[in-house]
């Protein structure tokens, strides 16, 4: 099946959430993939150790920003050591799709990387 | 005339179709390759240039053939061929084996803003380590070829490295005299030239000795050959400059007073144990497949196809080719372009759902993309197993995959 099949990825391609960086975020992130130019930017805020606010931007393909909005749905609203635990396993299940190459595997994960580096060296 | 050479390809009859349009990253493999290898492998064999016995001797005059092979047909000596695991280890050979003994502090390297990582990183590194500089030559934006002008030679100026035909642009010079001027004076100024093969040996136009480059690195498998192959030219003028770039058994010829002494080209250059089998195969496809076609004619209807491929494009709103147009209709066998508003990669993975493959990125040139300003590129080659048919269901899953992505 072609990622362009997968209605959830579609439909946050088309209308991404939490699309805006946040004004005053306690984290925020950016992560490209060198090797087709994408860039995600990811802001965070937390209180007491939970995930309270979230907000991202990103320059490439829909994938990249279809995944980081699925991602952030997903985060908002945990706790942080939950977060830091989730694999890359665990995204691709929140993105309905086991199937994406490995080629384009590093697309999906750009704000994954981005959360789990600002969280890991907090 | 392509139906020829595709029966040499179980690819081609199997029912589950697929178009395979990135034979400028790696070409498909006729079976011939396979089943050399496989027949090699049912023999005693052994190391080439060891031993003394039969299958030894045996396993050596083939593999000399197939270098002698190569020689001929790309008009060199063969002390100039030497056998590397592919075209990235013959620019790494070169540089190492060069750079070590004539690169000092403050000289500089000349580098075309098109090459290709495998050309220029070796000589980044060899700067690096030496204290050099590095130069990048730009060509003009609007052609995108270069011309004389672009490269400005200094006395401090000791080697340049460019390609022969882009990875990406596909043709960078007007014509290949453009380069041989630019080879010849750079040699008059005691500049050492390196230049990229990859995209221009697989076609078989070239003729070394009347390129006169110093060295000139190729990959097998990009030509039907297997992974693993590759082939360095080390012109004969230069082989009095360098040092053994890796050492090991092959390379020595004896000890003087505990001093190593070590064999003449090609085999100063050749360290450790080839892949013998695969080099075998990758000779008998040279003599046995390619001569099947009558090449010139072939590269002519390739082109002819690309022409076709890039009229279709055209066509397209917000296309953008790389590349100069007018060139790539007349010697063009890979063609690369932007789509505005969507990205390379989207494009590339509902073709790759549908069985079409194209290459999508930057294609290992980094430096290119970043002069161009540009992020990924969609790219589509073609060698001679590529037929119309295929060129004409490949526009129309190209426009298919842009109309799904603009509905969005």
């Amino acid at each position: 099946m072609a990622l362009i099949d997968n209605r959830l990825l579609v439909d946050h391609a088309k209308n991404p959430r939490f699309y805006e960086l946040l004004h005053s975020p306690s984290h925020q992130k950016t992560i490209k993939n060198m090797s087709c130019g994408d860039a995600v930017t990811v802001s965070l805020h937390l209180v007491d150790g939970i995930i309270s606010a979230v907000g991202f931007s990103a320059e490439g393909c829909m994938l990249c920003r279809a995944a980081t909005s699925i991602f952030l749905c997903n985060i908002k609203g945990m706790q942080v050591l939950n977060v830091l635990a989730l694999t890359e396993e665990n995204l691709l299940d929140m993105l309905e799709s086991r199937e994406i190459s490995h080629g384009r595997r590093r697309c999906a994960m750009l704000g994954f990387e981005a959360v789990q580096a600002m969280l890991g060296s907090s | 005339m392509s139906e020829l050479i595709r029966h040499f390809f179980s690819f081609f009859s199997k029912n589950d179709k697929e178009l395979f349009f990135d034979s400028a990253a790696t070409s498909l493999k006729p079976d011939l390759l396979a089943a050399t290898e496989q027949k090699i492998a049912s023999f005693a064999t052994d190391i080439v240039h060891r031993s003394s016995h039969f299958a030894g001797s045996q396993a050596t005059q083939n593999f000399e053939n197939v270098r002698q092979f190569i020689a001929k047909k790309m008009n060199a000596d063969r002390s100039e061929i030497v056998f590397t695991s592919g075209a990235t280890a013959g620019f790494n050979i070169a540089a190492l084996s060069w750079a070590e003994k004539n690169l000092k502090e403050g000289d500089e390297i000349i580098i075309s803003i098109a090459e290709h990582h495998s050309s220029c990183l070796p000589w980044i590194e060899a700067a690096r380590r030496k204290t050099a500089t590095i130069s990048w030559a730009k060509f003009d934006k609007e052609t995108y070829l270069f011309d004389q002008k672009d490269f400005v030679f200094t006395p401090k100026t000791k080697v340049l490295v460019v390609s022969a035909y882009s990875n990406v642009l596909g043709p960078i010079w007007k014509d290949q005299q453009e380069l041989y001027d630019l080879i010849s004076r750079a040699h008059s100024l005691g500049i050492i030239v390196v230049v990229d093969g990859a995209q221009q040996a697989p076609f078989y136009s070239i003729d070394l000795k009347k390129m006169d480059a110093d060295f000139y690195a190729f990959s097998a498998h990009k030509m039907l050959g297997p992974q693993g192959v590759g082939v360095l030219f080390v012109n004969k003028r230069i082989h009095s400059q360098l040092s053994p770039a890796f050492v090991g058994g092959g390379a020595l010829d004896y000890f003087f007073n505990d001093t190593p002494m070590y064999k003449k080209m090609p085999f100063f250059l050749e360290s450790g144990t080839p892949p013998v089998a695969a080099i075998i195969s990758f000779g008998e496809v040279l003599k046995k497949v390619i001569p099947t076609i009558d090449v010139d004619i072939e590269y002519k209807r390739i082109v002819r196809l690309m022409a076709q491929f890039i009229i279709f494009l055209k066509t397209i709103p917000g296309v953008t080719v790389l590349g100069n147009e007018a060139l790539l209709q007349s010697d063009g066998h890979l063609v690369s372009f932007l789509v505005d508003g969507l990205h390379a990669h989207d494009i590339a993975e509902i073709l790759s759902a549908k069985k079409v493959y194209v290459r999508a990125g930057k294609m290992c040139a980094h430096p290119l993309f970043d002069y161009l300003n540009c992020s990924a590129a969609l790219r589509v080659s073609m060698y001679w197993y590529t037929t119309e048919h295929e060129v004409v269901q490949l526009c129309s899953e190209i426009a298919d995959a842009i109309a799904r992505l603009r509905e969005l």
